[in-house]
């Protein structure tokens, strides 16, 4: 099955390069850990038959929010010293607890095997399209303001004092 | 075959991840990647319900999640900016008080 052996695959670069983001001494390969895991999972959302999810998360993803963050991993300093905090075992207690409670109710819910996708005017970026100018209209307009907000917010934010 | 179980399991791994980096790190910069680890897997499963059920509405809420994504990473480390310039650190047990 070559689709199993692309899952696997997909999987074990996912969880290797999140581990890495997690658990990396430099902030700057961490950084980069996450663009490569973003680009990883958008290897999975065309496994999931999203191609347009997929270039959208490279576009907004590994590009905006990516440059985001190495701009600000170079204003805040380089040096940053990376010493986990006194919570290390509670936080890998919570995880593990977390995934083995939630594995073993999902082994109860019914597999689906074929995500044949079948939606309303064929292609994957129409249906999207029509979508969001129909149903999803008024979240589409109350997002373009949080991001108008959120645009000032980072500007005010970030004014020096007296400089207005 | 690799059925809907399997993309749920690998995504609850990655949200664990997730919430573990955002507990353990004191870095706050890692703990806004580690956001967005847990962001991106919380609405994968969204995409997988949309595969699921064949109804678009889950991607449409992947396209919304990633928006408000983006505008909390751009407040995120406007935050981070701000408390270097006044701690010269972004450690997160450094800023405990609200008061400057």
């Amino acid at each position: 099955m070559s689709s199993g052996i692309l899952f696997y695959l997909l999987a074990f670069l996912l969880i290797g390069s999140s581990l890495m983001v997690v658990f990396s001494k430099d902030i700057y390969r961490a950084s980069f850990w996450l663009i490569g895991f973003f680009l990883i999972f958008a290897g999975l959302l065309f496994t999931l038959h999203a191609p347009f999810l997929a270039l959208a998360e490279i576009i907004i993803y590994s590009g905006a929010i990516g440059v985001m963050i190495i701009f600000a991993v170079m204003l805040t300093g380089k040096y940053a010293p990376l010493e986990l905090n006194g919570y290390s075992f509670v936080g890998i207690l919570i995880a593990v607890v977390f995934v083995t409670e939630l594995v073993l109710v999902i082994k109860q819910v019914p597999e689906f095997t074929n995500f044949a996708f079948a939606f309303v005017g064929g292609s994957n970026a129409r249906a999207i399209g029509i979508s969001l100018f129909s149903e999803y209209l008024l979240p589409f307009e109350i997002i373009a303001i949080l991001l108008l907000v959120a645009l000032f917010g980072a500007v005010v934010l970030t004014m020096k004092r007296g400089s207005r | 075959m690799i059925s809907s179980t399997y993309y749920i399991i690998l995504l609850l791994i990655l949200l664990a991840i997730g919430a573990m980096g955002v507990i353990i790190r004191k870095n706050f910069i890692i703990i806004l990647m580690s956001l967005e680890i847990m962001l991106n897997a919380a609405s994968g499963l969204f995409v997988v319900g949309s595969g699921i059920t064949g109804n678009i509405s889950g991607q449409m809420f992947f396209l919304f999640v990633a928006a408000v994504a983006a505008a909390e990473t751009a407040v995120g480390l406007a935050i981070a900016i701000v408390i270097y310039r006044r701690k010269s650190s972004v450690d997160t047990d450094k800023f405990r008080s609200l008061k400057r």
